[in-house]
């Protein structure tokens, strides 16, 4: 008997039978009759055969993958194995809908099924380790998500998805996202606005009084475990009183539910890790640096632009973006209060029983924290190139 | 007499720095007595027929917030420590980056969009939201466990090593106690975020303290927001407290002496 | 006692240690000395199975490492490394008990030993329920020590255990390593980039670099022949004769006699000691004591310069 040969890549191999595992044991698509009847699952090899043959060729490519030796071959092909992967789900799901909905009755809805869930996870973990250990550079990377990104957005601009309840929720709900996308930003822009103009005197404070500064971590700290739908609920009654008590609050829209308990509570949570950032920011500039700075004759203004700000900058960002993230995650709860944002389609689609719609609100936010994420990664790394 | 004054403040302000006792005693008096405050709620809302939740006890409701976020944590912190050990064995080094990478994904995952996706695939109930809070806190424990075991300081891995502990000696009397701290501090992070994620959990039929919150919310009955909120903000205190006890409790040599 | 032959390592494609021979008596003490990444490390570490050779053979006490159980073998070896490497979150008595406990000894046998050795390494017993961050450096390594002699093993591996310290700690440690080496009779190998802590305390000695065996022999003997311009550079610009006599205690030129000097020097010290504490007090004489001072007798100027042989 020939030797089995090495396997070089267990995390691809891993990957692979959790691909396989999720093709054989689970449903691919969903096919229900309408939102609230239960659906029949069916499998992948009951899709179209050669999107379906192109996901299970980059699945079997993937388990190939882990045997060859060298890394940055490995790599490249990982990654074209998991676009095919991508490309045969995606394409198979939605020419699969297309062909399910054509005997089914209009009411009903084609949903995708763990299968699909998996395999696009099994992709986009394979993709994510091959770019980690192929030291791909930054445009490297950005070049890898932009193409994958566009590659998505030109099948569902030419209609692939459209017999897709998730896509049919969508574009049910085309007109209401962008209010609701814009709005959520709006929260959020608003909440990290405040709270910079609160938390930056709040830093200074609590730098120039060290006295201050357990107190207010102690405090800052307490907001910051009341869970958000608690802190939205405790003010809508406070907020009620001091609307009805002074009638310009209401002249301006301040009520006790809708966007300005839900921008208070928001600025409260982002204060701790904003007020937090800046100081480790500023109390981290090395006490020599500083001395040799005022020892060549900077004035306090040079002192703060030149040398603390730029020493800082890392950690202010650091603590810019944890709020960002926060704040975008916390915000979508708001919906609850009536604030708007991408949280109304969750709640909303939990409420009415309409999974699809729920997906409409959450893959969004999920993609805005990420991108949030990203962005701020990049400043950061730009921040610290410079030191 | 003044003496005796003095040293009654100074005692109360003993008391005051440490929140956790009054804070479960508020816990524990909002729990129970909050039918009795119907009066306060009254005041509050007037015009509120009736303004104090009754579909169950808020005893039962704690009692079932405290289960959905027990299990999960529970659940998370042994799928998450294991993983954390397993990454940082010899045979797990090759899932270390993956791991890593998908932890640091993860935790930019807003919780309520994790609760929100595990819906379309389990359904409305309990188990859902157990398993969404599982999910969501198993990687910031990974992360934790990973970031302790590495925090381990080579020379002392080096010491054991050479002095004949075995790897798993090394891994349960050296790694495991010295990465506590940092598993701790991932847990609580993790149960706190749960204990609040779980009350956002009653709007996909899970019951906790939010099924008061929820209600009250679509039925324009602020008085059962009010309630529901006020107690899941103190057990989120009070259960924070208890962690930041027990991070005292457990450092080697007991609470750090200041000074 | 240990003897390693032809053994090559190398991690990657980087060799570390190539076709190195060696064997190391019972009861040496041994200073394998080099700049640092000679490999020195690294030969000291396979002794011990922390890593295996990639060729060759090593064996400790007659049998070849490969066929032992790695933690057995280690258990019966002491090891120090540089900068102590105490468990942090152990006290110090459990530190300094870690293999006792490991090989299972009973409380009893425990306590008993941690005794004897609070005694022999003059630890303040006030210590031994601290925890090792509220320790200085050289108390730190007191205790790593301690720890490494605790399961009474007769090899003991030392990697570089003073470089981090200050250099009065490390004399009186070096001193003190050297009193029980000298009463115990261990077999210690001894790691070190430091040619004066080699010579001061080695019996037989070892001089590598690039992972290459390069000299061998009493310090004397290559302090007097050094092989080639790569030793002679490493044994330092400090002159030959200096060197030399660092290898002399005072004793060997003491004579009798009480008046002269009031400073005095312990008989354990080495003539340069001597000479350096003479060119402080500007004295040409010094008494002699030994351990207790008790005054034993004066070392003068003269003799020294007058001396011949070569250690």
């Amino acid at each position: 008997m020939a030797p089995m040969p090495k396997v070089h890549d267990h995390v691809l191999l891993t990957l692979s039978c959790l691909g396989f595992a999720g093709v054989v044991s689970g449903g691919f698509m969903d096919l229900a009759q309408n939102r609230l009847a239960k659906g029949s699952a069916y499998s992948l090899f009951q899709a179209p055969a050669f999107e379906a043959a192109a996901a299970m060729a980059g699945l079997c490519g993937l388990a190939l993958l882990s045997f060859p030796r060298r890394p940055k071959l490995r790599s490249f092909t990982t990654i074209l194995a998991a676009a095919l992967i991508l490309w045969g789900s995606c394409a198979g799901a939605g020419h699969f809908a297309a062909f399910l909905m054509q005997t089914a009755p209009p009411a009903a809805r084609v949903s995708l099924g763990p299968a699909f869930w998996i395999l696009a996870i099994t992709a986009i973990l394979a993709i994510a380790d091959a770019v980690q250990r192929g030291n791909f550079g930054f445009f490297a990377r950005l070049f890898i998500g932009a193409a994958f990104c566009a590659g998505f957005f030109l099948m569902a601009g030419t209609g692939s998805f459209d017999h897709l309840s998730l896509a049919r929720e969508f574009s049910n709900n085309r007109g209401i996202f962008a209010t609701e996308l814009l709005h959520h930003l709006g929260l959020v822009g608003a909440a990290v606005f405040i709270a910079l103009m609160i938390g930056m005197p709040l830093t200074v404070l609590v730098l120039r009084k060290k006295a201050m500064t357990g107190f207010v971590f102690a405090g800052l700290g307490i907001l910051q475990t009341i869970p958000s739908i608690a802190l939205f609920g405790v003010l809508i009654a406070p907020m009620t009183k001091l609307s009805e008590e002074l009638p310009f609050l209401r002249a301006i829209g301040i009520n006790g539910t809708g966007p300005a308990p839900a921008v208070v509570a928001l600025t409260l949570y982002s204060l701790l890790p904003l007020v937090r950032g800046f100081y480790t920011g500023f109390s981290e500039v090395a006490f020599e640096v500083k001395d040799a700075a005022t020892a060549i004759g900077f004035g306090a203004r040079q002192m703060f632009i030149e040398v603390e700000l730029p020493l800082a900058l890392p950690a202010l960002l650091s603590g810019m973006r944890v709020v960002t993230i926060q704040a975008i995650g916390l915000a979508s709860v708001a919906a609850l209060i009536g604030a708007g944002g991408l949280g109304t389609f969750i709640f909303q689609g939990i409420g009415q029983y309409a999974l699809d719609l729920v997906l409409v609100g959450a893959i969004p936010v999920i993609l805005l924290a990420l991108l949030t994420n990203f962005f701020f990664e990049m400043l950061l790394g730009l921040a610290r190139r410079k030191l | 007499m003044g003496a005796d004054r003095r040293s009654l403040i100074a005692a109360l302000l003993r008391l005051a720095r440490q929140p956790g006792p009054w804070l479960t005693v508020l816990l524990l008096a909002a729990m129970f007595l909050m039918p009795k405050a119907e009066p306060l709620m009254r005041w509050l809302f007037p015009g509120d027929p009736r303004p104090v939740y009754t579909r169950a006890s808020f005893f039962e409701l704690t009692l079932a917030h405290a289960e959905l976020v027990a299990i999960s944590s529970l659940a998370a912190a042994a799928i998450g420590i294991g993983v954390g050990i397993f990454v940082t064995r010899e045979c797990g080094r090759e899932f270390a980056a993956m791991a890593g990478a998908i932890a640091a994904m993860a935790q930019t995952f807003p919780p309520v969009a994790v609760l929100a996706l595990t819906i379309p695939v389990l359904g409305y109930g309990a188990a859902p939201a157990i398993a969404a809070l599982c999910l969501y806190a198993i990687f910031p424990i990974i992360a934790a466990t990973v970031t302790g075991i590495e925090a381990v300081p080579a020379t002392v891995r080096d010491a054991a090593m050479g002095m004949g502990f075995a790897p798993r000696d090394v891994l349960w009397r050296i790694e495991l106690p010295l990465a506590f701290p940092f598993i701790l501090a991932g847990l609580r992070n993790a149960v706190i975020i749960n204990i609040g994620t779980a009350a956002i959990g009653s709007a996909a039929g899970a019951l906790s303290l939010g099924s008061p919150i929820i209600e009250g919310l679509s039925a324009s009955n602020p008085a059962y927001v009010l309630e529901g909120a006020s107690i899941v903000a103190l057990l989120a205190m009070a259960v924070d407290r208890g962690f930041a006890w027990l991070e005292d409790f457990t450092r080697p040599g007991g609470p750090e002496q200041p000074g | 006692m240990i003897e390693l032959r032809n053994v090559s390592k190398s991690f990657g494609a980087v060799p570390a240690v190539a076709d190195f021979s060696l064997k190391i008596e019972s009861g040496a003490f041994f200073v394998l000395a080099g700049p640092s990444g000679c490999g020195k490390s690294t030969v000291l570490r396979m002794i011990n199975a922390l890593i295996f050779p990639d060729k060759g053979q090593i064996e400790v006490r007659g049998q070849d490492v490969r066929t032992m159980e790695p933690e057995k073998l280690r258990r019966g070896i002491g090891y120090v490394i540089q900068s102590a490497g105490l468990f942090p979150h152990w006290t110090v008595a459990d530190n300094i008990l870690a293999v006792p406990r490991l090989l299972k000894w009973s409380p009893p046998e425990c306590a008993a030993r941690l005794d004897a050795l609070v005694g022999l390494l003059r630890v303040d017993p006030a210590l031994l329920n601290r925890y090792p961050r509220q320790l200085s450096g050289g108390q730190q390594q007191r205790i790593g020590v301690a720890r490494a002699l605790a399961a009474d093993p007769d090899i003991v591996l030392m990697d570089e255990p003073f470089a981090a310290l200050d250099p009065v700690s490390r004399l009186v440690l070096q001193d003190e390593l050297r009193g029980i080496h000298a009463r115990s009779g261990k077999t210690i190998v001894f790691v070190t980039h430091d040619m004066d802590e080699a010579v001061r305390l080695a019996t037989g000695m070892a001089v590598m670099n690039g992972g290459l065996l390069i000299q061998a022999g009493s310090p004397a003997s290559i302090l007097l022949a050094p092989v080639d311009d790569f030793v002679r550079d490493f044994l330092g610009a400090e002159s030959l004769q200096l060197r030399l006599l660092d290898l002399v205690p005072v004793r060997t030129l003491m004579k009798p006699g009480k008046k002269g000097a009031t400073e005095t020097i312990a008989a354990g010290a080495s003539l340069k000691n001597a000479l350096n504490l003479m060119l402080a007090c500007r004295r040409s004489s010094l008494g002699v004591a030994d351990e207790s001072g008790a005054r034993l007798g004066e070392i003068h100027l003269n003799d020294i310069v007058a001396r011949r042989d070569g250690g």
